[in-house]
């Protein structure tokens, strides 16, 4: 028995003619912060929608939790305790924060139509206790303020939060987040930091997609580089910085200085 | 004031039918985002199948007492209005947007054109001499029944599905949702509404025409629901009220306004030949009517309900 909460391995994926992803394979361990980074186009986010069933790999497997998630439809991959946010922010926009928040609970209301229609006591007792769960990530998530307003007139960092809080509200074993810290200010990603990392004190496992070197070196135990569809490098931070592959696959870019070039060179004179 | 009373009678139950058909439709196009423009044929069928039952079978196995008969009546008229419902819905429910909106289209045209067909039902004549039953107080409380359902349908888990399907229907699949069933039962929920909007049409009315499937009705619907605000089941109401109270009210407007108008002409401010012009377009309530609808949608894009919100944002800032 492992205890491995999420393992893929040999999935290929092709579009037509495009390998999306060939021969991919990523372990997250049960608690764990990993990372999957790479230049645009890698197939970063093609990871997460195979997770989440909306593509179907051409082969390979997807467990979580030691159980098989390939060809199940997506909805019912959230009943496995596998919660995701999206990398252009989906919100339901004319909800209120509170109802964005309230709207996770779907899974957990289930059956209980007619019992919370006509407020009998059981389900309006555990409605009351949802509420009070979808308080505490409010405040857990630092929205409190903004708990009645329409949830498009939110900040942008506060909007990426609340996505988080909602995927929260699944009570998920696994928390996708696909570019959580984009077109965030240096304060905003630090404070995005402290959130990720207090939820994995949770004991929820998260895989992120991330471009700031600096955030996922901070945070991820474990980081896996694909580069046009395959896996180049996988490791801890320390070995990731140090790969000649990874930093040739994001030459080009300014990515350089955060990975310390000048430091690795120094060390192998 | 007798007179008032029974002229008001009509108006008000047609307000009362229409806020019923009025908030089904908030329920699918509303809630659920799903621009239906058949959403008149589900009543017609209601009000069919239930006048049906009552003309043919319900003397056949004895039914005599008007309570149950009404209560039959209802149920059968919901009964058919959702099986028609889910006929329509199973395949029309896979399309998106613009193309389930010319689908439901064409559903109303086949409802009246089924009906037109159907000889013993009357045919094109319609159908005539269904018995009466139920009163105003009882359409209107039934109204209130429907807008209290939808409320709470709405804060329900089924609800929130609703509005999280409407909203964004990747993020809901994300989030453990069955985008189609969520569809499809709140269109079965609308359309049995709708169903029982069309019972009480055909029993007060005594009277049903498969003219009602047809496209204006739907058309008039969609209205009541956009200028009472989407999103908002009061505002259905109000939309319905609107649509019914106007053009009534429409209707003394020239008389009010003519005596000015000799009085214009008098002083030398307006044409004495202009008058008949005035008073005709004036007496054209239909036109009045429509242009008074595109100025309230102008003025207020979100609908009456948004309205209610800038008033309390006001206040709230004035504080």
């Amino acid at each position: 028995m492992n205890n491995n909460i999420l393992s893929i391995s040999n999935v290929t994926v092709k579009f037509g003619g495009l390998v999306a992803l060939n021969n991919f394979h990523i372990n997250v361990r049960q608690g764990g912060i990993s990372g999957v980074i790479g230049p645009n186009g890698a197939g970063k986010t093609t990871v997460f929608n195979i997770i989440t069933g909306v593509y179907r790999p051409n082969s390979g497997s997807v467990k979580v939790n030691d159980k098989e998630l390939i060809g199940i439809p997506t909805h019912v991959i959230a009943h496995h305790k596998v919660a995701r946010t999206f990398q252009n922010i989906r919100l339901f926009a004319n909800m209120s924060v509170c109802e964005n928040i309230m709207s996770g609970a779907c899974i957990k209301r289930e059956g209980t139509f007619l019992s919370s229609l006509f407020m009998l006591p059981n389900s309006y007792k555990k409605e009351k206790e949802l509420w009070k769960k979808a308080n505490k990530l409010l405040e857990f998530c630092g929205l409190e303020k903004y708990k009645d307003s329409p949830a498009i007139s939110l900040p942008y960092g506060m909007q990426r939060k609340l996505e988080i809080a909602r995927s929260l509200m699944t009570d998920p074993s696994l928390l996708l987040l696909d570019e959580p810290a984009a077109g965030m200010n240096p304060t905003e990603k630090l404070a995005l930091q402290e959130l990720v990392k207090r939820i994995s004190e949770q004991k929820i496992s998260v895989l992120l997609i991330e471009h700031d070197m600096r955030f996922v070196m901070n945070l991820c135990e474990n980081i896996t580089v694909l580069n046009y569809g395959s896996v180049i490098a996988e490791g801890p931070p320390e070995i990731i910085q140090t790969n000649h592959e990874v930093i040739e696959a994001y030459l080009g870019s300014d990515i350089e200085d955060d990975f310390n070039i000048k430091e690795t060179l120094n060390a192998s004179r | 004031m007798m007179d008032f009373l029974n002229y008001s009678q009509l108006p008000f139950i047609m307000f009362s039918i229409l806020a019923i058909q009025a908030m089904s439709l908030q329920l699918i196009l509303g809630g659920t985002g799903l621009l239906s423009l058949g959403h008149a044929a589900f009543y017609t069928v209601g009000g069919y199948t239930s006048a049906m039952f009552t003309v043919f079978i319900a003397p056949l196995i004895g039914i005599h007492d008007t309570t149950l008969l009404l209560i039959c009546a209802c149920l059968i008229g919901m009964t058919g209005a959702a099986f028609t419902g889910l006929l329509v819905a199973i395949p029309c429910l896979k399309l998106r947007g613009d193309y389930l909106a010319m689908a439901t289209l064409g559903v109303g045209e086949i409802v009246a054109t089924v009906f037109k067909n159907l000889d013993f039902v009357g045919g094109t004549r319609g159908f005539k001499d269904i018995p009466k039953l139920g009163s105003p107080l009882l359409i209107f409380s039934i109204m209130l029944v429907v807008c209290f359902f939808i409320i709470r349908f709405y804060k329900t888990n089924l609800g929130y599905a609703v509005r999280a399907t409407r909203d964004d229907e990747i993020s809901a699949r994300s989030l453990g949702i069955n985008i189609y069933k969520t569809k499809l039962i709140s269109f079965l929920i609308g359309s049995s509404l709708a169903g029982l909007a069309g019972v009480f049409y055909a029993h007060t009315l005594q009277f049903i025409s498969p003219d009602e499937a047809g496209f204006y009705n739907s058309v008039v619907l969609v209205l009541a629901v956009v200028i009472g605000g989407m999103y908002s089941v009061m505002g259905s109401i109000f939309g319905a009220f609107i649509i019914v109270i106007i053009p009534e009210i429409l209707r003394f407007i020239p008389q009010l306004i003519n005596p000015y108008l000799i009085f214009m002409s008098e002083k030398g401010f307006l044409l004495p030949s202009l008058i008949p012009v005035i008073d005709s377009i004036l007496s054209n309530r239909t036109l009045i009517f429509s242009v008074l609808v595109v100025i309230i949608m102008l003025l207020n894009p979100k609908g009456v309900a948004s309205l209610f919100e800038r008033i309390n944002k006001m206040r709230k800032t004035n504080e």
